[in-house]
């Protein structure tokens, strides 16, 4: 391997699952979407290798594009390709932990431009980077994950009392008759 | 105007730890998953295509990751054409997108590969069919278009076998993963 081949290849490694989480994040792809979306961006970003000035943020960008592009392949509905059923995977492929089905539930709540600039934010990218990377003035990703963080804080502190509600009312004794 | 910083509360701690700890359970499950050695190897195998455009170099000696691209923008020259068959072009990406990511992935066999060409094949074959019906309302660009679909077709198919057959990796490996 050469000096290229060897600097992607640790980008790969580094870059590719969490890759994937943000195109889950950012546009509620699923798991494989998001594997395909990550693979495809990374071959560009392969094309491209060494006149990349962020490659973190550049394959982010190319990503979602790529889930973009896919969106007319995802709405064929499986059903009318039957002799195809026993190959492709209908089926999640990866198994998600409840933490990370809860987080992205709650994501799926935000509007589309709250949830990207959430998604960057999580990803360690800062508020200019992020403006930068989506075209938009400083003030308004600001704005953007000021609201996002505040809807997201809400709904856990209203889980957190529908739990706490449900607790309590089990412990209380129910009347009978 | 002097910037204040941005005042946390106990549910902004928790939000992040939900969302950090989502994303290392998420990176978690990936790396099980996810064979990101082949990965790599799958992206580096487009080597000879560094500054290539997909569409423009129709007789390098292309890797079968670039030869998935070339046949994803055969098709996606038919869809934005209009002239195809929803039913016809659509899945055919959708199979491709499957293929390029399973193989990447290294979670199916030869015959299951084959399988997926065929299937690609099969549609182009009735998309063909539907052509002729109506000959003169499709360009000729467009049967050019895909012709050459389905000689990529061949050559993916040469390809993906020529993959299984010389590597050791493959035919020892050959059960899905997924």
């Amino acid at each position: 391997m050469d000096d290229d081949q060897l600097h992607f290849s640790e980008f790969y490694r580094t870059e590719f699952a969490t890759l994937v989480g943000f195109v889950m994040k950012a546009v509620g792809a699923t798991v494989y979407e998001g594997t395909d979306a990550a693979q495809a961006a990374l071959t560009e970003a392969w094309a491209k290798w060494g006149t990349l000035f962020n490659p973190r943020a550049w394959v982010r960008t190319v990503a979602i594009r790529a889930y973009y592009r896919s969106v007319p392949v995802r709405e064929v509905s499986l059903d009318h390709h039957p002799e195809v059923l026993d190959l492709v995977a209908t089926d999640c492929p990866v198994e998600l932990s409840e933490r990370t089905a809860a987080a992205h539930a709650l994501l799926e709540l935000l509007p589309p431009a709250q949830r990207i600039v959430l998604a960057y934010s999580t990803d360690g990218f800062s508020d200019a980077e992020i403006a930068a990377e989506l075209g938009k003035s400083l003030e308004a990703v600001r704005q953007n994950r000021h609201r996002a963080r505040k809807t997201l804080k809400s709904l856990l502190q209203t889980q957190s009392r529908e739990v706490t509600h449900d607790d309590s009312a089990s412990r209380v004794p129910r009347r009978v008759g | 105007m002097t910037q204040h910083p941005e005042s946390r509360d106990e549910w902004d701690d928790r939000l992040d730890s939900l969302l950090a700890g989502a994303d290392a359970d998420l990176r978690a499950s990936l790396t099980d998953a996810f064979d990101v050695a082949s990965g790599v190897r799958a992206v580096l195998g487009s080597d000879p295509l560094r500054s290539a455009t997909v569409g423009t170099l129709p007789e390098m000696p292309a890797s079968v990751s670039y030869q998935i691209l070339r046949l994803t923008s055969h098709f996606r020259h038919l869809l934005e054409s209009g002239y195809h068959e929803d039913n016809i072009v659509k899945p055919c990406l959708l199979y491709l997108a499957q293929l390029r990511q399973k193989l990447g992935a290294r979670c199916l066999t030869w015959d299951q590969a084959n399988q997926y060409i065929q299937t690609v094949e099969a549609r182009l074959e009735k998309m063909f069919e539907r052509w002729r019906e109506q000959a003169h309302y499709v360009p000729s660009e467009l049967w050019e278009i895909a012709d050459q679909a389905v000689m990529d077709l061949g050559t993916l198919r040469r390809s993906v076998k020529r993959l299984f057959e010389d590597s050791d990796e493959w035919s020892e490996n050959m059960a899905p993963r997924w």
